[in-house]
């Protein structure tokens, strides 16, 4: 209990308490304003900059930061938003895309990401964005996606944020909820950063000496994972003695079926932890850390404004995650497990409440 | 030099001056119980609702989200972090119904289940002030209990009546160090200087002046004095001149001259010890602050290696500075170490790093070696054979006194300004000690003196094949430093500045040590003097100080410590003149074949080995057994050491026959005390 340093966690509330615009900006250490722009510079004075969003929903907290973050550098855009719900989709609307002439296309989470840019080692320009800074948000790990050679230098016209805390934090933070002994990951095997981050987590589970259970989602009969198997994996994973349920930046799992697994947890008595904040807000996961995404969405404008003043070629932007988090907390689910927070989680903690 | 003038006038500013204090303080604590104490005990209870509320806002936060205030988790844990930060706050207890769920600080304040028993004045457990804050609305009833404590209004009544005390002997002290100065200069020294005169004006030798010129009384008899002679020598021209002549005048001034110097360096040398002193309850832990992990070397021995090299360079240095002081002059040598160790302490108290620290402290050393050892040829060179044991104990009582005043001083100006700043003031001082020395010691060295040879490692093993002296040097001196350095240079001021006494207090204790040294030893020199006895003295010492490290080791409690402490300067007093007259007596052949000077070097040399050990061993102890087990360890090497001794003493014979009438000349050596 006493192995989670005060420190990181009390840096978490500081990151909850972001302000909006430029000083949020400024809170994550990335050069602001430093920008000057140069007379050919969209978005100033002449016309204005031309950005196309692909994002599997209009309403993501990454989108809304980065309008927000652009609109209060004073920069004027012209930001169209396109819902994308399948990445496969990407590939037939390159044509149209690039026939809008974007100075900057923006790609929310890692399968339209890598649908759009595709992989740096095998980046086909016809099948590819090649042509057009690209700047991501919220992917969890760009470079094991392979979607950057490195964070520092990208390496090609592709940068962007991640949302993740590193895995060592986020198991920090959930030992000091409880000194938990066994603990399961609920994930997608078909997801690919998922694969990434699953291990990333048991071998951090090993160093810590807890005993961590891997809970993949089988495949239907058609080879795809199937998500209706999620309550009885859940179960699975708590008559082996699993004491939580870990939930990564997972689009199956997270994003479309949290409120599942939040049911399942509750049923069989176990906590449940999540690294992205939606899955939080929106079903009754006991907790997580998270970097709140309309932070995440801010700092991925702050990169796409240094693009579009030409401050910095996106090639030379490192791929950076905010270095501050939130801990959030639903009170219900704590009650209802019988689970209560120490008192030193709970003064810094979010408190998440049932709507 | 005579000093009964002096010591007249001493013994009477000393009266008045505790007198005074002595009333001061009685006024002090009066105005304390009548004044200060209403005001007081309210504040403090106010203090603890203060850090209560903090918790209570807390605890409220979780009810009103729905928690139940009896099922609350981790209460300990935030109990515990707001007793870390007000470490005046002895306990915080939170009671739901009537039973603790959370509980953090002293425990003699908690029962079981509830809080101990409240005193007729309605303090818990009879120390503690309770306040009460109640938690939650409605519900079960819960109460957070702040306990701060009762006595603390006594503590610091208790605390500024001892600060005053020390204050008093450091007040006496320097008094004494003050009147040794200005009366030996400015009267002692003039006035034999007239007697002088008057002699040989009495033995009809009428060429030879007062030269006083000083526009006091003293200088007006002087003058006084020559006029009278002027007159007589006038009347007497023509009288046959005796077989003196004015030769001799210079030379009894020279004589005069350099007493009145040994006092002045005297002073000197005290202010250049105090530099060192003022640190002294507080190196450890300062080095300790500075601690970065060597890796394969645990903790506690990389935090003993300064003070260990400090010993090391300070024995190595100190042969060859002698060397030097006696090619180069004295004053060369004083004023270049004095230098070095104002730029060490300087050094020390900038060092960011334990690197830094350790060269600065090695300079520093060097330093000392040779201040010491050219003050000590001074002396030497200053005075004839019958006057030199006496300007040599004159000229180390400025040490010892430094050893008294240094920690008390130290202590306080470090819990005033810091650690750092402390050791600016010490290189400030070694500066004005230098300033002095650079006035006082003349320029050119003696000039035609033999040169002392140095030592020689042949030397060493003639030494060492006479029993005696092993068991003397190894098994008694050796383990005298060894206990001072490890017990009270490392250990002790670690364990007490963990068991959170104060700096003040740790000085106090210091200073325990080199009280006894200054009122015990006189004694025991003459009662050994006296009996002609040497062994019991060393054994009953040696048992002394294994005794004293185990009472050390017993617990970190003041009284206990301060009992140890003062032991152990019982211990050192017991075996500190008997040692050198022993040597004296063991090592007639030694004497007579290497010289006086080698056979005291080497001994003062592997002496010092002692010292140098001390800090590692200490070290290995502590990172093995913690503080008590290494006090503990400390008392049983000191105790195998006494038993060696007493049967290497016995295997060798008995008392061999001592030339008794060269028993006063160990005397003429270093100074007792070893200011490192």
């Amino acid at each position: 209990m006493t192995s989670v340093t005060r420190r990181s966690l009390l840096l978490g509330t500081a990151g909850a308490l972001l302000a909006a615009g430029p000083a949020a900006a400024a809170a994550t250490g990335a050069p602001s304003g430093a920008a000057v722009p140069g007379p050919a510079a969209p978005g100033r004075g002449g016309k204005p900059a031309n950005i196309i969003v692909l994002t599997p929903r209009k309403d993501v907290g990454d989108v809304l930061g980065f309008r927000d973050l652009l609109e209060s550098m004073g920069m004027q855009a012209k930001i169209d938003v396109r819902e994308v719900q399948q990445a496969s989709a990407v590939a037939g609307m390159l044509p149209d895309i690039r026939a809008a002439k974007p100075d900057l296309v923006l790609t929310v989470f890692t399968p339209l990401t890598l649908a759009a840019v595709g992989r740096y080692d095998e980046a086909d320009p016809s099948k590819f964005l090649t042509d057009i800074p690209v700047v991501f948000t919220s992917v969890t790990d760009p470079v094991a996606s392979r979607i950057v050679r490195s964070l520092e230098q990208p390496g090609r016209a592709v940068t962007g944020t991640r949302h993740i805390a590193p895995v060592s934090v986020q198991l920090k933070t959930m030992l000091a909820y409880r000194r938990w002994k066994k603990i399961a990951a609920v994930y997608n095997p078909a997801e690919e950063n998922m694969v990434v981050a699953v291990r990333d987590l048991k071998e951090e589970a090993a160093r810590q000496g807890v005993e961590f259970i891997d809970g993949a989602i089988p495949r239907d009969g058609a080879g795809r994972p199937n998500p209706a198997a999620i309550p009885d994996i859940i179960r699975e994973v708590a008559q082996a003695g699993a004491e939580l349920v870990y939930i990564g930046p997972d689009t199956l799992v997270a994003s479309n079926n949290s409120q599942a697994v939040a049911d399942a947890a509750l049923a069989n008595n176990i906590a449940t932890f999540c690294s992205t904040e939606l899955p939080i807000r929106r079903s009754g996961l006991l907790m997580g850390l998270v970097s709140p995404a309309i932070n995440v969405g801010r700092f991925a404008g702050l990169k796409a404004y240094d693009i579009l003043t030409g401050a910095r070629p996106a090639a030379a932007i490192p791929v950076e995650t905010l270095n501050r988090f939130s801990l959030l907390l639903r009170i219900n689910t704590a009650k209802r497990l019988d689970l209560y927070p120490p008192m030193r989680l709970l003064n810094i903690a979010e408190i998440v409440k049932d709507a | 030099m005579e000093l009964s003038f002096i010591k007249r006038l001493n013994w009477l500013l000393t009266g008045l001056v505790s007198v005074l204090m002595l009333v001061s303080l009685v006024v002090q604590t009066s105005h304390f119980n009548t004044l200060f104490r209403p005001q007081a005990e309210p504040e403090l209870a106010r203090k603890a609702e203060v850090v209560g509320s903090y918790i209570v806002a807390q605890i409220d936060r979780a009810v009103s989200l729905g928690f139940e205030v009896e099922k609350l988790t981790g209460v300990d844990e935030i109990l515990a972090d707001a007793l870390a930060v007000n470490p005046d706050v002895n306990y915080i207890a939170l009671m739901v119904g009537d039973r603790i769920t959370a509980f953090a600080g002293a425990a003699d304040a908690r029962l079981g289940d509830v809080l101990a028993a409240r005193d007729a004045d309605g303090a818990v457990a009879g120390r503690y002030i309770d306040a009460g804050l109640t938690v939650g609305s409605g519900g079960v009833p819960a109460v957070l209990h702040v306990g701060v404590p009762a006595g603390s209004v006594e503590s610091a009544l208790n605390d500024m009546v001892f600060d005053l005390g020390s204050v008093l002997i450091v007040a006496i002290l320097l008094n004494i160090e003050i009147l040794l100065l200005v009366v030996g200069t400015s009267v002692t020294a003039p006035l034999q200087r007239v007697g002088d005169v008057l002699h040989e004006g009495a033995e009809g030798r009428l060429n030879m002046r007062t030269g006083l010129r000083g526009r006091d009384e003293v200088g007006h008899l002087g003058r006084a004095i020559d006029a009278a002679l002027d007159g007589l020598r006038r009347m007497d021209e023509t009288a046959p001149r005796l077989h003196g002549d004015t030769a001799e005048a210079p030379v009894a001034g020279d004589r005069i001259t350099s007493m009145q110097r040994i006092s002045e360096l005297r002073f000197a040398i005290f202010i250049f010890a105090l530099a060192e002193e003022l640190t002294r309850t507080f190196l450890s832990v300062y080095i300790k602050d500075l601690f970065e992990p060597v890796p394969g070397l645990s903790k506690e021995l990389v935090i003993g290696a300064p003070i260990a090299l400090f010993m090391l360079l300070w024995a190595v240095a100190q042969p060859v500075a002698g060397n030097m002081s006696e090619r180069r002059g004295r004053r060369a040598v004083f004023l270049v170490g004095a230098g070095l160790s104002a730029l060490g302490l300087l050094g020390s108290g900038l060092a960011t790093d334990l690197v830094q620290l350790i060269v600065a402290r090695c300079l520093t050393a060097v330093g000392y070696a040779s201040v010491f050892i050219a003050a000590q040829g001074f002396v030497i060179d200053a005075t004839g054979p019958r006057r030199r044991a006496g300007a040599i104990a004159l000229y180390a009582g400025g040490i010892l006194t430094a050893g008294v005043c240094g920690p008390a001083i130290g202590g306080v100006v470090a819990d005033q300004i810091g650690f750092r700043m402390t050791f600016v003031v010490s290189a400030a001082l070694a500066l004005a000690a230098a300033f002095m020395a650079w006035r006082v010691l003349p320029r050119h060295a003696g000039g035609g003196k033999v040169l002392t040879r140095g030592l020689r490692l042949r030397d060493v093993g003639v030494c060492l094949t006479n029993p005696r002296f092993v068991a003397l040097t190894v098994f008694s001196a050796v383990p005298a430093k060894f206990g001072l350095t490890a017990l009270l240079f490392f250990l002790l001021p670690l364990a007490l500045d963990d068991s959170g006494v104060s700096q003040s207090w740790i000085g106090r204790v210091l200073l325990l040590y080199w009280l006894m040294m200054i009122v015990v030893s006189p004694l025991v020199a003459h009662l050994s003097d006296r009996s002609g006895r040497r062994t019991p003295f060393l054994a009953i010492g040696g048992v002394i100080a294994a005794g004293a490290a185990y009472v050390l080791s017993v617990s970190a409690t003041l009284p206990l410590t301060i009992t140890g402490v003062a032991l152990l300067g019982l211990a050192h007093a017991l075996v500190n003149s008997p040692q050198m007259a022993l040597l004296a007596e063991s090592c007639v052949r030694e004497r007579s074949t290497l010289g006086e000077t080698t056979v005291i070097g080497m001994f003062r040399l592997i002496e010092r080995l002692g010292s140098v050990v001390a800090p590692f061993l200490a070290g290995l102890f502590l990172a093995h057994y913690g503080y008590h087990g290494a006090m503990k360890g400390i008392g049983i090497v000191l105790a195998a050491c006494v038993a060696v001794q007493l049967l290497l003493l016995a295997v060798s014979g008995g008392r061999p026959s001592a030339d008794l009438s060269q028993a006063d000349l160990p005397q003429a050596d270093l100074p007792q005390k070893d200011p490192a």
